[in-house]
C-alpha cells in the first residue's frame, strides 16, 4: 500500500524535487526559494504555491460560523494561508511528510500562526467528530482510492466522503474542487491525470477492460459529471447539494459560475459575444450551435471543474 | 460571503426569496459578484475584505450625475459582517475590443466624455499644484530604478508648463478593458482609482496607449511610434488637446508624467505584478527618448 501511495501524483511535484525543496528551505525564504529555485517540474508549478486564488472559492462559501476549518491535501499551504484571514484556526492536513515540512517553514515565515499542521492520510483522517465548519478538499477526492487499492474507487470515494461528513459541525460545509467528467474537450481526446485519451469518458467497465488487454493497471482516478457528484454525495449522507462551475479552471479560478438557469446562461452569453465578436470570422454554425448550446443551458455541463458544496 | 449578500439583497427588496443565491463572481482586487435579481434586472455587487470602497462609491456618485448614461448606478454602500459591500446597477453591454472596431460611437462617446469631463471633474481648488503632486508622489518610488531617472526628466521640465495645466479630476484606468457598450452609449466601469489624479491627458494617454500597445510586451515598442497610432485614437486627441487647450506635441511630450503617474497608481493600489512590469517598461520606454514626430 505504501508503494501505490508513493507512486501515485498526488504529490504534484516529484518527490526527488520536494526533497530539494525542503533542503533549500531551511536556509532561504520560502517565496524566494519557489520563485529561483531551477528544478523542471517546480518551474512549472510556481502558481500551485504562490496563487491566492486557489482559496478565493472557499472565501465565498456561506458558512454560518467559521471557526475552524480543514484542508485535506493541502500541499504547497496556498489555500490553507488565504482562508486563515477568514477562520480562528485552521487545519492542514497533507500526506507528504516533505510537504508539511515546507508548510511548517511557510507559516512560520508568513507569521500565520492561526494553521496547524498535521499529517496522515485520507483514509484515516485523525480527528475527532463534529469539529469543522468548513473541510476542503481541493483537487484530492480523485486521489482517494489510491490510498485503499482493494476497495472499489468509488466506495472508497463515498466512504472518504462519509467520514469527512462525519467531522463537519452541524450546518458546517463541505467545499470540494474537482474535474469534470464530461468536460467538453475530454471528447477530444484530453485527458485530466495524464490517462490515455477517453478513459474518463469511457464506461469504466470499457476503460478498465481496454487497459487489462494493455497490461495497464486498473483506472482508479474516478471523476464524475455533475449528476455523478450530486449522486455520491447525496451517498454520503450530504444534503443541499450546490454545484457551481469554476472558470477556467480550479487550477487558477478566475470565475465562479451558479449553475442555475439565469446566471449561468447570461454569463456564458456575454462570454461568447465577447469571444465571437463583430469582426471575428468564427463560422456561422459555430456560433449558431453555441447559441443553442447555451440556450439548453448545457454549458453549465461541460465546463472543466466543479465547485461543489454541501451541508452535513 | 454569499449569504451575506444574500441577506442584503433581500433586506433592500431587489431579491426575492430564493434558496440559492443567482449569480456569478469574478475574482479580481476585489471580488465582483454579479447576481440577478427580479425580473430582467441584475446588480454588480463588489466586495471587498481588505479594500476600503468607500472612494468608489463617492467617484460613482460623482460621476453618475455627471455623466448618468455613462456610468453604472451605485444603489449604495454597505457594510455587513465585517466587511464592505458596494452595489451597482448591472448594464447589459459589449465589451469594447478596439476603438476601430465599433464604428464612430466610441469615438464620439469618448469626446464627449473626456469634453464633459473639463467641465464636470474640475478641482477649483487643487491642494497642491501639478508639479508638487508630482514629487510627492516620485518620493513613494525612492528604492526604484526609474526613480533617478524620472527625477533627471523632470529636472529639464519647465515647472511652468506643467503648473499652468488645469486640475481635472481623471478616472485613472480608462483602458479599453473597463469600457462597454450598450445600446449606443459607451459605458465605463471601474472608478475605484478616479479622482487620484488630476493632470489632463492622463486619461487619454492610458487609453491611446492601451490601444496602440494592447499593454503586450511586443506593442511596448509602438509607444514611441506616433505613425503606429491609428487615425481614431489621433482623431481624438486631436479634439481633446483642442478642447483643454493644450498643443498636441505638448501631450505627447507629456508622456513620461501619464506613465509615471500609470506606473505609480498600479504599484500604489496593489495591482498585479503582470501590469506592473508593463507599467516599468512603458516609463522605461519614454525616459529613454521622446515620443517620436
Amino acid at each position: 500500500m505504501e508503494q501505490n501511495r508513493t507512486n501515485s501524483r498526488f504529490g504534484t511535484l516529484p518527490r526527488e524535487e520536494l526533497a530539494f525543496l525542503c533542503e533549500a528551505v531551511k536556509d532561504t525564504p520560502w517565496r524566494q526559494v519557489i520563485e529561483n529555485m531551477d528544478l523542471p517540474v517546480l518551474k512549472q508549478k510556481q502558481d500551485w504555491f504562490i496563487n491566492p486564488r486557489k482559496g478565493y472559492p472557499y472565501r465565498i462559501l456561506p458558512l454560518v460560523e467559521k471557526r475552524l476549518a480543514l484542508d485535506i491535501g493541502a500541499g504547497s499551504g496556498v489555500i490553507s494561508s488565504t482562508i486563515a484571514q477568514d477562520f480562528s484556526s485552521v487545519v492542514a492536513f497533507d500526506y507528504l511528510p516533505e510537504l508539511v515540512t515546507f508548510m511548517k517553514k511557510r507559516f512560520s515565515e508568513d507569521g500565520l500562526k492561526g494553521i496547524h499542521l498535521v499529517r496522515g492520510d485520507a483514509v484515516t483522517l485523525p480527528f475527532h467528530e463534529e469539529c469543522f465548519d468548513l473541510v476542503i478538499v481541493n483537487g484530492v477526492l480523485e486521489w482517494v482510492p489510491d490510498f485503499v487499492p482493494k476497495v472499489n474507487p468509488c466506495k472508497a470515494q463515498i466512504e472518504f466522503l462519509t467520514n469527512v461528513r462525519a467531522l463537519l459541525r452541524r450546518k458546517g460545509m463541505v467545499g470540494i474542487a474537482i474535474e469534470n467528467r464530461l468536460y467538453y474537450r475530454h471528447f477530444q481526446g484530453m485527458s485530466p491525470h495524464g490517462e490515455s485519451s477517453y478513459t474518463v469518458i469511457l464506461p469504466r467497465i470499457l476503460t478498465n477492460l481496454i487497459r487489462r488487454l494493455r497490461k495497464e493497471s486498473q483506472y482508479r482516478n474516478y471523476i464524475y459529471s455533475y449528476w455523478g457528484y450530486r449522486h455520491l454525495l447525496k451517498k454520503a449522507g450530504y444534503r443541499n447539494v450546490q454545484i457551481y462551475l469554476v472558470l477556467p479552471s480550479y487550477y487558477d479560478p478566475h470565475m465562479i459560475v451558479s449553475t442555475q438557469k439565469r446566471p449561468s446562461q447570461a454569463f456564458f452569453e456575454e462570454y461568447f459575444r465577447d469571444r465571437f465578436s463583430e469582426n471575428d470570422e468564427t463560422r456561422f454554425s459555430k456560433r449558431v450551435t453555441y447559441y443553442l448550446l447555451n440556450k439548453m443551458n448545457l454549458f453549465r455541463y461541460l465546463e472543466h471543474s466543479f465547485l461543489i458544496t454541501a451541508e452535513k | 460571503m454569499i449569504e451575506i449578500i444574500s441577506h442584503l439583497l433581500k433586506e433592500i427588496s431587489l431579491l426575492n426569496e430564493v434558496s440559492e443565491l443567482p449569480f456569478y463572481v469574478s475574482f479580481n482586487r476585489n471580488f465582483n459578484f454579479f447576481v440577478f435579481g427580479n425580473r430582467e434586472e441584475f446588480y454588480q455587487v463588489k466586495v471587498s475584505s481588505e479594500r476600503p470602497l468607500r472612494e468608489e462609491y463617492e467617484a460613482l456618485r460623482i460621476a453618475h450625475q455627471a455623466i448618468p448614461g455613462n456610468v453604472p448606478q451605485p444603489v449604495g454602500l454597505y457594510q455587513k459582517g465585517g466587511i464592505e459591500i458596494l452595489i451597482c446597477r448591472g448594464i447589459r453591454h459589449k465589451k469594447v475590443k478596439s476603438l476601430q472596431t465599433q464604428g464612430h460611437i466610441i469615438q464620439e462617446e469618448i469626446k464627449a466624455i473626456l469634453k464633459g469631463s473639463k467641465v464636470f471633474f474640475r478641482e477649483e481648488k487643487p491642494s497642491l499644484p501639478h508639479m508638487q503632486q508630482l514629487m510627492t508622489a516620485c518620493d513613494h518610488f525612492k528604492n526604484h530604478p526609474l526613480w533617478l531617472a524620472m527625477r533627471d526628466w523632470l529636472g529639464n521640465l519647465d515647472p511652468r508648463l506643467v503648473n499652468s495645466l488645469p486640475h481635472i479630476k481623471q478616472h485613472g484606468d480608462l483602458t479599453l478593458y473597463n469600457m462597454g457598450v450598450a445600446g449606443n452609449k459607451l459605458i465605463i466601469f471601474d472608478w475605484e482609482d478616479f479622482g487620484k489624479i488630476s493632470i489632463p491627458g492622463f486619461d487619454l494617454c492610458c487609453l491611446a496607449v492601451n490601444s496602440v500597445t494592447r499593454f503586450s510586451p511586443v506593442g511596448i515598442a509602438r509607444v514611441l511610434e506616433r505613425s503606429a497610432y491609428p487615425k481614431e485614437v489621433m482623431d481624438i486627441i486631436a479634439c481633446y488637446c483642442k478642447e483643454l487647450p493644450l498643443d498636441q506635441e505638448t501631450f505627447f511630450n507629456l508622456y513620461p508624467i501619464y506613465l509615471f503617474y500609470f506606473l505609480y497608481l498600479k504599484n500604489r493600489y496593489g495591482y498585479s505584478p503582470e501590469i506592473i512590469k508593463i507599467g516599468e517598461k512603458l516609463l522605461a520606454a519614454v525616459l529613454e527618448k521622446p515620443v517620436k514626430c
